[in-house]
């Protein structure tokens, strides 16, 4: 699913469009299905500021977490010289947006904005490398990290919640993937 | 030697010029106190300042009564404006907000400003006059005004409502801050909002944005507290603080200029 935020205008700011344009996307987003990735497209956006964002798109991430949704948006096109808006949007809710060049799925990469904790960020670096991986799994792999499986999972999770890494189910297994081939973390 | 104060009525009618912050904040100091405060003379209502503000019927203006301001069509630029905006407009689809925003940007492109930098000015506006909708609870529209001069912009936003301090106490979260120039200093900070439990708090940083790598000068007033800003690239911690005549609601003013050569403006 594509959304293309360009027909919103060229110019996306302000608390109130921004919670409107929240409302008409979610409505744009009643026929997806879960899992499924959502590109909110910028093509085409002249500018966007944090009030706007944060009405827009914090409350889109945190309701594509929920689990009667389990959707993942990805930002796709986004204004370079507004990254500092989404960085402060990202403090400020403590949220990550993952942010590719183009709408192309599947995606073959994204930059990670927002602030991300070192051990998530250690664990969404590692699960790039190795592609997938489960909890049970990166503890044998790194033995030397004495990190227990359940802490790895509970990592792991923090991840998929933050929707960076996807997981499908094998047997009593969560398998955890990234979003994209190519993570980059910004900053 | 005794020096003796003017009284105000007698300063307030020889008054010869006005900035435009300093006009929509006597406007905000004399509402509903009509009788204290004189109207100002007839030479600044009949300056371009004072001719622009009467195109707008307001107790915070010099125009009280008669018809609304004259909707203007055309996105011409023009150096003196002011515009209404009552927290029953949805500004987002009013068109006479949004022409108006236009007309601003186009003003301050024309006056020497590159374009993002206009940009940044029109969306600083723009939020400061929402802020003022959204949480000003006045009884009468907010003001809002531009003036534009070669190579230098200035904006003011006012409103005659709770004001900074009881805006952000009903936030439990701030309900120990009791001093208006404390609030507003708190309130230019990123992330914080009277709204609870909510994410929010991000308007002024526009307003930052706009100066950054502008000569700027901002004021913002709310009660008795003042906050002032001026230099490159200005900051909430190198602000100063000040304690004025109170004022109800909350009143900003910001002014940017291309270099600090720029257009000799003080309106502080």
């Amino acid at each position: 699913m594509i959304i293309k935020l360009s027909t919103f205008g060229p110019r996306l700011q302000g608390k109130s469009a921004g919670r409107k344009h929240f409302a008409s996307i979610c409505g744009m987003l009643n026929s997806t299905s879960a899992q499924e990735s959502v590109f909110v497209d910028f093509g085409g956006v002249e500018s966007v500021n944090g009030s706007w964002i944060n009405m827009a798109i914090g409350p889109l991430f945190r309701w594509a977490a929920e689990s009667q949704n389990d959707l993942f948006p990805i930002l796709c096109s986004f204004p370079d010289k507004d990254f500092d808006e989404l960085e402060l949007v990202g403090q400020v809710n403590q949220q990550c947006y993952p942010i590719a060049p183009d709408t192309s799925d599947p995606i073959h990469s994204i930059v990670v904005v927002g602030p991300l904790e070192e051990s998530l960020r250690g664990t969404l670096e590692l699960l790039s490398s190795l592609k997938h991986a489960t909890g049970a799994e990166l503890a044998r792999q790194l033995p030397a990290a004495n990190i227990q499986p359940t802490a790895w999972n509970n990592r792991l999770k923090d991840l998929y919640d933050k929707r960076l890494l996807r997981r499908r189910k094998e047997g009593r297994q969560q398998i955890y993937f990234p979003v994209a081939e190519e993570v980059r973390i910004h900053g | 030697m005794i020096r003796r104060r003017r009284p105000i009525g007698t300063v307030i009618e020889n008054l010869a010029t006005a900035t435009l912050p300093g006009l929509v904040e006597f406007g905000c100091l004399r509402y509903g106190r009509e009788e204290e405060f004189p109207a100002l003379p007839d030479a600044l209502c009949n300056c371009p300042l004072g001719i622009a503000i009467k195109e707008v019927p307001t107790r915070l203006g010099l125009r009280v009564d008669g018809p609304p301001k004259v909707p203007v069509k055309n996105l011409d630029t023009r150096p003196i404006e002011f515009q209404l905006v009552s927290s029953e407009h949805d500004l987002d689809e009013d068109v006479e907000w949004l022409n108006f925003l236009q007309r601003f940007e186009r003003s301050v492109k024309l006056s020497g400003f590159s374009d993002a930098a206009a940009a940044n000015l029109q969306s600083a506006l723009h939020e400061m006059a929402e802020n003022a909708q959204l949480h000003s609870q006045s009884p009468v529209s907010a003001i809002v005004g531009y003036e534009v001069r070669e190579r230098a912009a200035l904006f003011s936003v006012a409103d005659v409502g709770i004001g900074v301090l009881a805006s952000l106490r009903t936030n439990p979260l701030y309900d120990a801050i009791v001093d208006d120039v404390n609030a507003i200093q708190l309130a230019l900070r990123s992330g914080v909002t009277c709204r609870v439990g909510e994410h929010g708090g991000l308007g002024f940083n526009s307003v930052f944005k706009a100066l950054a790598e502008q000569w700027g000068q901002l004021r913002f007033r709310s009660g008795n507290g003042c906050i002032t800003m001026s230099g490159v690239d200005v900051e909430v911690d190198k602000s100063l603080r000040h304690r004025p005549l109170p004022l109800p609601g909350f009143q900003v003013s910001v002014c940017c200029r291309t270099s600090s050569n720029a257009a000799s403006w003080d309106f502080f």
